[in-house]
């Protein structure tokens, strides 16, 4: 048997076997899922103007839900996509659903509407009612072309779409309450995106300033919605897991607006004015619940590359 | 006005008959014509096509556009002809562009099963792959299909959005889809976080001014992200006297400041990059692109 | 009948804005007048000068590398739709597929798109072709794996391992993937060299890929590598917007300046509402949306258009959706 020479400590840190790293990160990334645990939150500007527009839109007006996420981003798109259907259930706003992105993401988002529905039912309220709270329009794979047919006429691009009425009969949606009278886009209040591609930059080139915009992205593709949101083309922005938890903390503290004892919880100096929240409600979801996953993982994150550059430093010290 | 209504016809019209019979037989003549053509005229169709396809687009962007325009409304000159036209026309050229690209996704189909079942047949190397490749799409076809038809065309259709309900064919969907494809993509992208762990251990590394100065920028985002972080910093004595000092003001700054801008530099040249190649294959400059 | 054509012309303008227009017209000028300069100056033996970008060079090593260990070379065209941005990936992969013909290594395309699919098969084919080798081409070499993105990540990481792949190009439209394509192309050793439009992405191809071209360089490429004239005029035609917007952007950063003041201290007592001027009741500091270059950027429609036009319309035309 042969004696190993013993490895300098520098060359050690620096060559870490990539599968002890993928060990601790799937460790400490499970564990937190099994406990509770609450972090603090500071909303972000951008999201803090996406919830006022949402708080803002007039009851039982109706909105453009676009849809681009599956179970592949549901970490950060499933808190994004709840938050934001929570509120236009609860403030009554109509969605007509579709995706340019994804042929699955209309069936998810579907599913999901179906499960808060039934959270909904738990509560006594009445449910989000398909054909006269929301309709599905489906997918359409050619996104620039469809986004352009909006811009015309949404009675044009939405042609033959049809839904089930409640007495049965299948109908064109444009019969629905939801889209009714709304042959133009200038005649939607709002456009919402909960998007992981970058079907984002399609809306904003081809519907930008005919309608206003919100987007919930993934955190990979915040950078990119980012500038859009500076200069104003787009007027709110939740980027990321943050975004989900941000969107649940508004819905639960509103802004600038004090609580039971008096205090504001979320103040706010980039948005005046006070925009409730819904105290009373069930608001959190899995923007919390998987936000202490995100900040152990970041601390590893920080760990790997602080272990490797002082593994660098050692090694050119010769230790 | 011929312009203006040419994609409006009263249902069973003669108008909407003719245009049918001549959308199905024009694209024939096209296709028959190529296939026996010399290749100078084989482009020279191509490229005729190309220019007038691509013509709606380019004069949606620079023709007036008809706006608060009144349904069944009449144009009043040739401007608002074309502008009606060139309006009608980008829907049901969106419409045809939807339709080809889900035929194409036929071809598709067709490839992957022709070089599975020739591997399957002929019993190359990893052969079981193509096996379950094979049959978890027959699986899904039939399954999702199954479903469909009880959910859209039988009286209990309405009854299985409640899983109360859901009989064998729900049940082995809901099993194909939510159950097995939806939580494979699901751990296909959870293996980023695997890749950028790694990733950033070999190659986050303090070597030049630059690097250092990203693996700081890189640091304080990270850090901001990280909400029990930000709160401690934001405690701590200095900070709470400068509010510029917390992570959330440094966080916003730079990417505001020097990403965005950073990102819009990059976009700039990639839009105009596109624009020129969207250009040359509009004009038929682009000889490459059309397989020639 | 009140017809206002010239209001009209004027007006429907506003609703897309004349100034994006007249940037997209100029930037086309420039790229058709370089091509034509281009054409004028090879017909007499010259030619533009376009810089050395690295990753390009990289493409003969690649394939030579590939050629040596007899391992395929492996090409990627994005995950997006048939488009601008494929067709020029499809371009570098011609470049790349010839020389690799040329030595009879075995290359493998993956496609994520049928659309892209179909051309890509085409224009390889077409290669070999014209390469004279069109006994060589392998029908299966050009591959429809899926359309759904982790179902096609998962199978082009399989090929890659099954087939140990000497050398990866990743060219085009890449979202997630992109870091499981060169993780894995990285763990069996190929050489990887890769371009993505979507800034996003960029940042992961570095840290793993040994080349990558960054923005515009992606569509740089074809000009680069054959030295066509439309092309290299093509290019310097996109440096020539590059400047235009370059300038454009300091002329409005310091015009936006001007009107808003030092320290954003300028007062206005008149704004711009539905195109028309009206006087403040009192002066107020400028805001943003005050300044001429928001106005060009977002112009304003007049509402009141809406009731000086007397339309006549058509009631018997209607359409299936009950218009």
């Amino acid at each position: 048997m042969s004696i190993q020479p013993r490895q300098p400590i520098g060359k050690l840190l620096m060559s870490l076997n990539r599968r002890i790293l993928y060990l601790i990160l799937i460790v400490v990334s499970t564990v937190p899922l099994f406990f509770q645990i609450k972090v603090p939150d500071k909303p972000d500007d951008s999201t803090i103007d996406m919830y006022s527009k949402l708080m803002s839109l007039p009851e039982g007006s109706t909105v453009l839900l676009s849809t681009g996420w599956t179970y592949s981003t549901r970490g950060e798109n499933k808190g994004q996509f709840d938050a934001i259907l929570k509120i236009l259930m609860r403030r009554h706003i109509k969605a007509a659903l579709f995706s340019i992105s994804d042929v699955t993401a209309p069936k998810v988002a579907i599913e999901e509407i179906t499960e808060l529905n039934m959270e909904r039912q738990k509560e006594g309220k009445k449910p989000y009612q398909r054909w006269s709270d929301w309709v599905s329009l489906g997918f359409f794979p050619n996104g620039d072309g469809t986004a352009n047919a909006m811009s015309v006429s949404l009675v044009k691009a939405f042609e033959g779409k049809q839904e089930v009425a409640p007495n049965g009969s299948v109908e064109n949606v444009f019969n629905s309450p939801v889209l009714k009278g709304h042959d133009s886009i200038s005649s939607i209040p709002l456009l919402i995106g909960v998007e992981s591609t970058s079907a984002t930059t399609t809306y904003i080139q081809k519907l930008g300033g005919k309608v206003p915009i919100v987007f919930a992205v993934t955190g990979v593709m915040g950078p990119e919605a980012l500038p859009y949101y500076s200069s104003g083309q787009v007027s709110g922005l939740a980027i990321g897991l943050k975004g989900a938890l941000d969107l649940e903390t508004l819905m639960q503290y509103g802004i600038n607006n004090p609580g039971p004892n008096g205090v504001v919880m979320v103040p706010s100096q980039h948005h005046a004015g006070v925009v409730p929240g819904f105290p009373n409600d069930k608001n959190y979801g899995t923007g919390l619940a998987y936000f202490p996953t995100l900040h152990v993982s970041l601390a590893l994150l920080i760990l790997a590359v602080l272990v490797g550059n002082i593994g660098m430093y050692m090694q050119r010290r010769g230790w | 006005m011929i312009l203006a209504s040419f994609w409006v016809n009263q249902s069973g019209s003669i108008w909407l008959f003719v245009k049918l019979i001549l959308a199905f037989i024009v694209p024939l003549a096209i296709f028959y014509g190529i296939k026996d053509a010399s290749p100078g005229v084989r482009r020279a169709i191509i490229g005729a096509t190309f220019f007038l396809t691509g013509l709606v687009y380019v004069l949606y962007l620079i023709w007036p556009k008809p706006i608060h325009r009144q349904p069944n409304e009449i144009p009043q000159n040739f401007s608002e002809s074309v502008g009606f036209f060139v309006s009608d026309t980008v829907p049901v050229a969106a419409d045809v562009a939807n339709i080809v690209a889900t035929f194409l996704l036929g071809l598709g189909v067709f490839s992957v099963i022709k070089i599975h079942s020739e591997k399957l047949a002929r019993r190359h190397r990893d052969w079981p792959f193509s096996l379950v490749l094979i049959g978890s799409m027959l699986l899904m076809v039939i399954f999702g299909y199954w479903n469909y038809y009880l959910k859209n065309y039988t009286p209990a259709g309405p009854s299985l959005g409640n899983p109360a309900n859901w009989t064998f064919p729900s049940f082995a969907e809901d099993f194909l889809f939510n159950g097995l494809y939806q939580q494979m993509e699901a751990a296909m992208f959870s293996l980023i976080a695997f890749f950028i762990l790694s990733a950033a251990y070999r190659a986050f590394r303090i070597r030049s001014i630059e690097a250092t100065v990203l693996l700081g920028t890189a640091l304080l985002l990270v850090l901001r992200t990280m909400t029990v972080v930000s709160q401690l910093w934001a405690d701590a004595p200095f900070v709470r006297d400068h509010p510029n000092m917390q992570l959330e003001s440094i966080a916003k700054w730079l990417p505001n400041t020097f990403q965005s801008s950073s990102i819009r530099g990059v976009d700039f040249g990639v839009g105009i990059g596109l624009l020129a190649m969207a250009l040359r294959l509009w004009l038929s400059l682009e000889k490459q692109g059309q397989g020639a | 009948m009140n017809i206002l054509i010239a209001a009209d012309w004027g007006n429907q303008y506003t609703d897309t804005g004349w100034f994006g227009i007249f940037v997209t017209l100029t930037v086309c000028t420039f790229i058709l007048v370089n091509i034509f300069r281009s054409n004028q100056r090879t017909a007499k033996g010259g030619q533009l000068y376009v810089r050395r970008i690295q990753g390009l060079n990289a493409i003969d090593e690649a394939v030579g590398r590939a050629t040596e260990m007899g391992r395929p070379i492996l090409m990627i065209p994005g995950i997006s739709s048939l488009g601008p941005v494929v067709v020029q990936a499809l371009n570098i992969f011609s470049y790349i597929t010839r020389i690799a013909g040329k030595f009879a290594t075995p290359i493998l395309l993956c496609c994520a798109d049928a659309a892209t699919y179909t051309v890509a098969q085409e224009t390889i084919r077409d290669v070999y072709q014209t390469e004279g080798i069109g006994d060589k081409f392998d029908q299966d070499s050009v591959r429809f794996i899926s359309d759904r993105q982790f179902a096609f990540a998962a199978g082009v990481s399989g090929l890659i391992l099954r087939d140990q792949v000497a050398a990866a190009f990743f060219m085009g439209d890449f979202y997630a993937e992109s870091l499981i394509f060169a993780e894995t192309a990285n763990s069996v050793g190929a050489i990887q060299i890769a371009s993505s439009t979507q800034t996003t992405q960029t940042p992961f191809f570095i840290a793993s890929c040994d080349y990558v071209l960054i923005g515009d360089e992606f569509y740089a490429a074809s000009a680069y590598l054959t030295r066509q004239p439309v092309l290299t005029g093509s290019l310097v035609g996109q440096d020539w917007s590059k400047i235009m917007v370059a300038l454009l952007v300091i002329c409005g950063a310091l015009w936006t300046s001007f009107d808003l003041g030092i320290f954003h201290r300028n007062k206005t007592s008149i704004v711009k509402k539905d195109s028309q001027w009206q006087i403040l009741p009192a002066p107020r500091r400028v805001k943003d949306s005050d300044t001429f270059m928001s106005h060009l950027f977002n112009p304003q429609s007049d509402p009141a258009l809406q009731n000086t036009i007397h339309r006549e319309t058509l009631p018997s035309l209607t359409t299936e959706s009950g218009q």
